[in-house]
């Protein structure tokens, strides 16, 4: 089995996909690169390259470069998924989602509610997100929790290259609309990756790592952090379990409150800001269902609410750090 | 005479593990087969088993910590060994590098793991261990790989040379099955065999892994040493069906879960990592399809009860007592049957010590036997 980046997992994902049905297609800015220029002709692939390579072997009719316009490229996308193709779209950044938020919300959403079940929209909106480039307060929010409050939505949002190849099949694959959150800072994250074609399933947590002593809940990135947390704990003699969601919309709920159960304390770690947010989510569900399992109060280590910082020095300061969980389970560990 | 006791290395991905508990007390007598120690693994839990009649002088790493393979844990010696030599032993006992280039660069694939071409188009991955002694070829049961025999493998390759397969369909063999049958899949393994020059081994085969072996017992007589069958589906025994069909059909993680625990008598032998390596195996595209078809093909009828031309003394049945998956069926005249009393359907893993003992003997009888022709 060979080591490979999440931006190659991907890649080979949409390959795989493309070749085994015809009726998958990319549409997106830049997704073949310098099209209609005199440049070279898949010069990019998008602009983190998870495209690249596909126009050469599918043509121009499957890998379709668009105007920058957003609500042309997730309009047509979720036409064509209801008459019949499987589109793969692809939003440069999320933060873009506000031009074209009506045909997510109000069309993709709601065809197979509207139509009685006898619409089908299988597409899927790859799109990046998430701090740590300097890129400023409009290209480095998550809004994962936008798409997680919508009905009709799957919300995907892959942690590491294995799971990044085997949920954005299974988005393929599935019937309703998926949105499918890339973190920007995982691109070159390696790791094995299977060869040949497989599924993860939706609404499946991942426990990384297992302890008794407290549960972290982290998404993407931040599960890196939490694992790192967990090392640094480890040498103080404190076992930590970590849960990777994987999907936020559907949640694993059952994963959750079987550690929080065993364990009885819970931190949940986010990148995105606090109010309405997954972090809020996951601590309701757990006063709601596990509030007898727990010995202390739950706690969130999340972004301020605040727009994403341009200075590199207070961007650091947004993003949650490995040392702020090590103090927050110190200190929950502590109370009990 | 001073012997350490080191943490083990079961299958190839083990770098580490945790000592969970000592089952014998510092100062206390030990016996060979005596459970020494508890130890567990990010795939599996499992007792290591006194190797030397003595006593346990040293508890060198404590429940709880964690240790590399290799890493001295303890020290067994005889009443009358000094207290300085044991601490002189355990000083210059030495310290197993960590594999940090694995665990970075290199993939997980070592070179004792290999891949054979057959003809048909397909391959066969295998793991081989041993360089010296007769040829041992393992075969694993429905749904597994050659990580079965993890507790097994080194052992035996201490004296034979060893050669687990993954069987059609399963692990890093190829999806494509030709059929589902058992002849099928023992036309695959002798082709494999045949293609790795192995004139005559000796057959150990798990669950549906025994009624392969007991094929190839009746498509090549002559190649084969002795017969070991392990919680074997052979012989009219039955499959659990309800087993079957879940296992066929999991795809999430609990589900897998919830059918590994039906192997074993301790469900909590089953780590997250195992329940990971074959959830993730299950996930594949043509998996679920290759073990609908070894279901349908072989497991919904008794067992077959092949005419073999092996002589009954080279054939070894071990069963474990709680084997919830596979029903027994007939002992032929004249095989030897051991039933392990604390065992489900994983004897190999579930008390490996006593399996091991098992077929290293049966392995040396036929080997005697064989000069002796």
């Amino acid at each position: 089995m060979a080591r490979i980046s999440f931006r190659q997992a991907l890649n080979d994902a949409l390959r795989s996909e493309m070749k085994r049905d015809s009726r998958v297609v990319v549409i997106g800015e830049d997704v073949a690169g310098g099209a209609g220029g005199s440049g070279v002709d898949d010069a990019y692939g998008g602009i983190m390259g998870v495209t690249r390579g596909l126009v050469g072997e599918f043509g121009r009719g499957r890998v379709i470069d668009t105007p920058i316009t957003e609500s042309a490229i997730v309009g047509m996308a979720a036409g064509a998924a209801m008459t019949g193709l499987r589109p793969v779209a692809e939003l440069m950044f999320v933060d873009f989602v506000g031009v074209c938020l009506d045909q997510i919300l109000n069309q993709a959403a709601k065809f197979r509610y509207m139509f009685g079940g006898k619409a089908r929209t299988p597409l899927v909106i790859r799109t990046m997100f998430g701090a740590g480039f300097n890129a400023g307060a409009q290209h480095s929010q998550c809004l994962y929790s936008f798409f997680t409050h919508i009905p009709g939505l799957k919300v995907v949002i892959p942690s590491n290259p294995y799971d990044a190849k085997g949920l954005l099949i299974q988005a393929i694959r599935d019937d309703d609309p998926v949105i499918f959150l890339e973190h920007t800072k995982l691109y070159d994250v390696e790791a094995e990756v299977p060869p040949e074609a497989y599924t993860v399933p939706f609404g499946e947590a991942q426990v990384l790592r297992e302890g008794g002593d407290a549960t972290i809940i982290a998404l993407a990135r931040m599960t890196h952090v939490a694992l790192e947390a967990a090392v640094a704990l480890e040498a103080k003699g404190i076992q930590v379990t970590v849960i990777d969601p994987r999907t936020t919309s559907p949640l694993d709920e059952e994963t959750i409150l079987e550690s929080v159960a065993a364990t009885g304390h819970l931190l949940v770690v986010d990148e995105s800001n606090p109010r309405c947010s997954v972090a809020s989510e996951i601590a309701a569900v757990v006063a709601e269902r596990g509030f007898r399992d727990l010995k202390a109060p739950i706690r969130r280590i999340t972004a301020p609410h605040t727009p994403v910082p341009f200075s590199p020095v207070l961007e650091s300061a947004y993003i949650p750090t490995s040392a702020a969980i090590e103090g927050a389970i110190l200190e929950l560990v502590g109370e009990s | 005479m001073i012997w350490a006791v080191t943490m083990p290395t079961w299958g190839l991905s083990m770098e580490e593990g945790t000592l969970v508990a000592w089952r014998v007390a510092e100062g206390c007598r030990t016996s060979i087969g005596d459970e020494l120690v508890e130890i567990e693994t990010a795939k599996i839990a499992n007792r290591l088993e006194t190797q030397h009649d003595g006593v346990l002088r040293r508890q060198v790493v404590k429940p709880g910590q964690t240790a590399l393979c290799g890493e001295l844990l303890g020290v067994i010696a005889t009443d009358e060994t000094a207290e300085a030599a044991i601490d002189d032993f355990i000083a210059r006992y030495p310290k197993p590098q960590q594999a940090t280039t694995r665990a970075d660069d290199a993939p997980s694939s070592s070179d004792s793991t290999l891949v054979v071409e057959l003809s048909s188009g397909g391959w066969l991955r295998y793991v081989t261990l041993g360089r010296h002694g007769s040829a041992v070829v393992l075969l694993h049961g429905f749904g597994g790989d050659s990580d079965t025999w993890v507790f097994n493998q080194g052992p035996i390759a201490e004296h034979h040379r060893t050669f687990a397969f993954d069987l059609p369909g399963h692990g890093g063999s190829s999806r494509q099955l030709q059929d589902g049958s058992i002849n099928g899949l023992a036309n695959s393994i002798g082709h494999g065999m045949e293609r790795l020059g192995l004139e005559r081994v000796h057959l150990v085969g798990h669950s549906v892994g025994a009624a392969i072996a007991l094929g190839l017992c009746v498509q090549h007589p002559e190649r084969i040493a002795s017969v070991s069958l392990i919680a074997p589906f052979a012989f009219g025994s039955q499959a659990n069906q309800r087993y079957v069909s879940d296992f066929t059909s999991a795809h999430r993680s609990r589900d897998v879960q919830r059918c590994l625990a039906m192997l074993f008598v301790d469900p909590k032998s089953v780590r997250r990592q195992m329940v990971e390596a074959v959830a993730r195996y299950k996930r594949l595209d043509g998996v679920h399809e290759a073990l609908g078809k070894i279901a349908a093909g072989v497991l919904r009828e008794r067992a077959p009860t092949p005419e073999l031309k092996t002589p009954a003394d080279r054939l070894l049945l071990i069963r474990g007592m709680h084997d919830n998956i596979v029903s027994d069926g007939q002992t032929p005249v004249g095989a030897r049957l051991e039933t392990l009393l604390h065992s489900g359907h994983m004897p190999q893993m579930e008390e490996p010590g006593q399996v091991n003992a098992l077929l290293l003997d049966h392995f040396a009888d036929a080997d005697r036997a064989g000069v002796r022709v």
